[in-house]
C-alpha cells in the first residue's frame, strides 16, 4: 500500500449546483431522525453532525438501530420523521436517489457484496457505470484504487479466490470509486479476522486523513474507537457522545484538492 | 469493461443455462423460418400456376376447396375471348397425378399447341405434341432431368403410355416441373370433356385491367378473376388456411421461446437479487438494471436466432427432399422471413425478460440486500 493517497482519491469540486438546505455546511447533518418498526421507535429523534473530513464511529448494542441509521443515511430506507442532509443533499426529500448514491456517498457493507464472477478490477468498475468516465479511465481509476488499498497485484482475481480482508478492501475501493465526499460503513469489520479488521480500520483512517473523506462507520469493533475522531453511542433511539480523542493524537486532515 | 462487455460476461458466466435458453429460442426461430419459407413457397407454387402463361390475370371457379378442382367450360373461355379489351383467352386443364413413389404429385397440364406460345412455353428440344394426339407428351426440362427423360423416350403415367416429343421451359420456374399433354387427351383421361381448370386472359394493349375484370366477373358470376395472391382466396381458401397455420405455428413457437427466456430470466433474477440490491445501492439507476437484464436476454435470444436460422435452412432442405413435396415445393427464401426472425428474437427477449427486469429494478435495495 502506498504511503500517501494520490490525487485520484481526492474529491473534485461539487459536480452540480445544489439547492441550499439547512445543514449544508456540515458533511452530514441529521435532525430529529425517527424511524419506527411497528410500535417500536428504533430511532427516536436522532441528532448528529459530522464536519467535512471527520471520522466518526457509532457503537451500540445489537438491535439499537445502528444499521437502520446507516440505511437512512444511504437513502436505502425512508425516515418517519426528521431530516438528513449529506453533502448538501436533503436525503429525506430525495425521490430518485440514484445520483446521490453514485456521487455523494460511498457505501461499505458488513459482507463485501462483491459480484463473485467479476474480477476485483471489474467489481470496482461496476460503480463507475453511469458516470462520464470512458472505459479506459474507469479501468485506470480502478487499478489505482486497488493499488491504494494494497491489492494492485490482485486486480484480476475474483472474490472467491481472495481472503475476507482482501474482499472488503475491494469493496472499499468500489465505494470510493466515484470520489464520494462521505463514506458510510455498516459493520465493515464484522466478518473479518483481527489482522484484516485492523487493515480495514487503518484504511478508513487514511481515507479520512489523506483524502479528506468524511467517514461514518457503525461498528462494535473497539479498533474504531482508537482510529476515529469521535465515538458515538446509539442506545434507546438516541445518539450520545461516548468518547472524543484528543486532536493531537490524530493527523490533521488534508484540505480537499482544488 | 464496457456495459456490453458486462452483459456478455454475465451471459458467458452461465453458459449451460444460456445455451439451453438459446436452444429453446433456436427451435422457435427454426419453426418460424421453416413455416415461413414453407408458406411463402407453397403460396408461390399456388400462385405460380396462375402466373404461367404471361396472362394479365387468371380465371377460376369460385369457392372451390382446391383451385385444381376448378371447372370452367371451354365455351366460357371462348366467350371471354370476345369480351371488349380481351386480346386472347386460353384454357388449361390441370391435374395432379402420381408418377412413381419418388414423385407422388406430378402436375399435368392439358393445353392446345396453338396456345403454347401465349402460355409462355418455349420449346427447348424436339417439337410439340400434335393437337389431338393420344400418345404424345412434352416435359418441362426440370422434371425431365429429375426423371432422366429425353426426347423420344417413353413416358408412362397413370397406366397410359406416351412418347416424349419435346422439352420446354416456361416463364415461371414452377412450370418447368410440369408435364404437358394435348388438351383433349387429358380431358379424356379424366372424363372432363369440354372443360378446363383455369382460364388465362391477355388484354389488348391499353385496356383497363380493372374494367375487363369487372366485365368478366359480371358476365360469369360462377367464376372469379384472380390478379395475384390477394385474389387467390376468391377461388381457393388453401392459402388462407396455410397462412393461418403459419401464424398459429409462429404463435406457438413464440410461446415456447418466451417461456424459455422468462424461465431463465426469473431464475437468474432470484439468484441475483442481492447483486441487484448492491448495484442499486452503489448508484445504478433502475433503467440501467433493466437494460442489463434485457440485454442479457437479448444476447441469448440473438444467439438462439442465429442457430435457429441455420436450423430453419436445414429443415427446409430436408422438406425439399421429401417425396411428398417434390415438384410442388420450391423453397422461396424471402429477406422478410429472416428479418422477421430477428424481430422475433427481439420480441422474445423483451417479453421474456421484461417482468424479471422490472422486478429487479423496482425491488427495494434494502430488501434485496437482506436476501441470502
Amino acid at each position: 500500500m502506498s504511503d500517501r493517497m494520490p490525487a485520484i482519491l481526492r474529491r473534485s469540486e461539487p459536480r452540480r449546483a445544489r439547492r441550499h438546505v439547512e445543514g449544508a455546511g456540515a458533511a452530514v447533518s441529521v435532525r430529529g431522525l425517527t424511524k419506527c418498526f411497528g410500535e417500536t421507535a428504533v430511532l427516536d429523534g436522532v441528532d448528529l453532525d459530522l464536519a467535512p473530513g471527520e471520522f466518526a464511529v457509532v457503537t451500540g448494542p445489537s438491535g439499537s438501530g445502528k444499521s437502520t441509521l446507516m440505511h437512512l443515511l444511504a437513502a436505502l430506507d425512508h425516515a418517519d420523521a426528521g431530516t438528513i442532509v449529506v453533502n448538501g443533499v436533503d436525503v429525506t426529500r430525495l425521490h430518485q436517489p440514484t445520483r446521490y448514491r453514485r456521487f455523494d456517498i460511498g457505501l461499505v457493507f458488513q459482507l463485501h457484496n462483491l459480484v463473485p464472477r467479476l474480477t476485483a478490477e471489474q467489481n470496482v468498475m461496476m460503480a463507475m457505470f453511469g458516470t462520464h468516465l470512458a472505459r479506459t479511465e474507469r479501468r485506470a481509476r480502478a487499478r489505482h484504487l486497488l493499488d491504494e488499498v494494497g491489492l494492485g497485484h490482485r486486480w484480476d482475481h475474483k472474490p472467491p479466490t481472495m481472503s475476507g480482508g482482501e474482499r472488503q478492501r475491494v469493496a472499499i475501493a468500489r465505494a470510493i470509486a466515484n470520489r464520494p465526499p462521505v463514506l458510510l460503513a455498516d459493520e465493515p469489520t464484522g466478518s473479518l479476522d483481527d489482522d484484516s479488521a485492523a487493515g480495514v480500520v487503518e484504511l478508513f483512517a487514511r481515507l479520512q486523513s489523506e483524502a479528506g473523506v468524511t467517514v461514518l462507520a457503525v461498528s462494535h469493533d473497539p479498533r474504531f474507537n482508537v482510529g476515529a475522531d469521535r465515538v458515538l453511542r446509539l442506545a434507546q433511539g438516541r445518539v450520545t457522545p461516548l468518547d472524543v480523542q484528543a486532536p493531537a493524537t490524530r493527523p490533521e486532515p488534508e484540505p480537499a484538492a482544488p | 469493461m464496457t456495459f456490453l462487455g458486462l452483459i456478455w460476461h454475465n451471459v458467458a458466466a452461465r453458459r449451460l443455462r444460456a445455451a439451453l435458453t438459446a436452444g429453446a429460442v433456436a427451435i422457435a426461430v427454426m419453426a418460424v423460418v421453416a413455416l415461413g419459407v414453407l408458406t411463402s413457397s407453397l403460396k408461390a407454387s399456388a400462385t405460380g400456376i396462375l402466373q404461367v402463361g404471361n396472362a394479365d390475370f387468371s380465371v377460376a371457379q369460385k369457392h372451390v376447396d382446391n383451385i385444381l378442382n376448378s371447372t370452367i367450360a371451354e365455351g366460357d373461355i371462348a366467350a371471354m375471348g370476345k369480351v371488349p379489351g380481351v386480346q386472347a383467352a386460353i384454357g388449361a386443364l390441370i391435374e395432379l397425378e402420381k408418377y412413381d413413389a419418388a414423385h407422388p404429385g406430378v402436375i399435368q397440364v392439358g393445353l392446345d399447341p396453338a396456345a403454347q406460345r401465349r402460355f409462355g412455353v418455349v420449346i427447348l428440344e424436339g417439337r410439340s405434341y400434335a393437337p389431338r394426339s393420344n400418345d404424345e407428351v412434352m416435359l418441362g426440362y426440370v422434371i425431365a432431368s429429375a426423371l432422366h427423360k429425353r426426347v423420344g423416350d417413353p413416358f408412362v403415367i397413370d397406366g397410359h403410355h406416351y412418347r416424349v416429343t419435346g422439352l420446354y421451359r416456361t416463364n415461371v420456374s414452377f412450370g418447368n416441373s410440369t408435364v404437358m399433354f394435348p388438351l383433349p387427351e387429358l380431358q379424356g383421361r379424366y372424363q372432363v370433356a369440354g372443360q378446363v381448370t383455369l382460364g388465362f386472359v391477355k388484354l389488348v394493349p391499353g385496356a383497363s385491367k380493372q374494367a375487363v375484370r369487372q366485365a368478366i366477373d359480371q358476365r360469369f358470376p360462377q367464376l372469379a378473376t384472380i390478379l395475384g395472391e390477394k385474389d387467390y382466396g376468391r377461388a381457393d381458401q388453401t392459402l388462407v388456411l396455410i397462412s393461418a397455420a403459419n401464424t398459429g405455428g409462429g404463435i406457438l413457437a413464440a410461446v415456447i421461446a418466451i417461456s424459455g427466456v422468462l424461465n431463465t430470466s426469473l431464475l437468474s433474477f432470484f439468484e441475483r437479487i442481492r447483486e441487484f440490491g448492491v448495484l442499486r445501492s452503489i448508484g445504478w439507476s433502475r433503467q440501467r438494471v433493466i437494460a442489463l437484464v434485457l440485454g442479457e436476454a437479448l444476447v441469448v435470444s440473438l444467439l438462439g436466432a442465429l442457430v435457429g436460422l441455420f436450423l430453419g435452412w436445414a429443415a427446409i432442405n430436408v422438406l425439399q427432399h421429401l417425396s411428398q413435396l417434390r415438384g410442388v415445393f420450391h423453397p422461396v427464401y424471402e429477406a422478410s422471413i429472416f428479418s422477421r426472425s430477428l424481430y422475433f428474437a427481439f420480441g422474445v427477449a423483451f417479453l421474456g425478460a421484461l417482468y424479471p427486469a422490472v422486478r429487479a429494478a423496482f425491488m427495494s435495495p434494502l430488501e434485496a440486500l437482506r436476501r441470502e
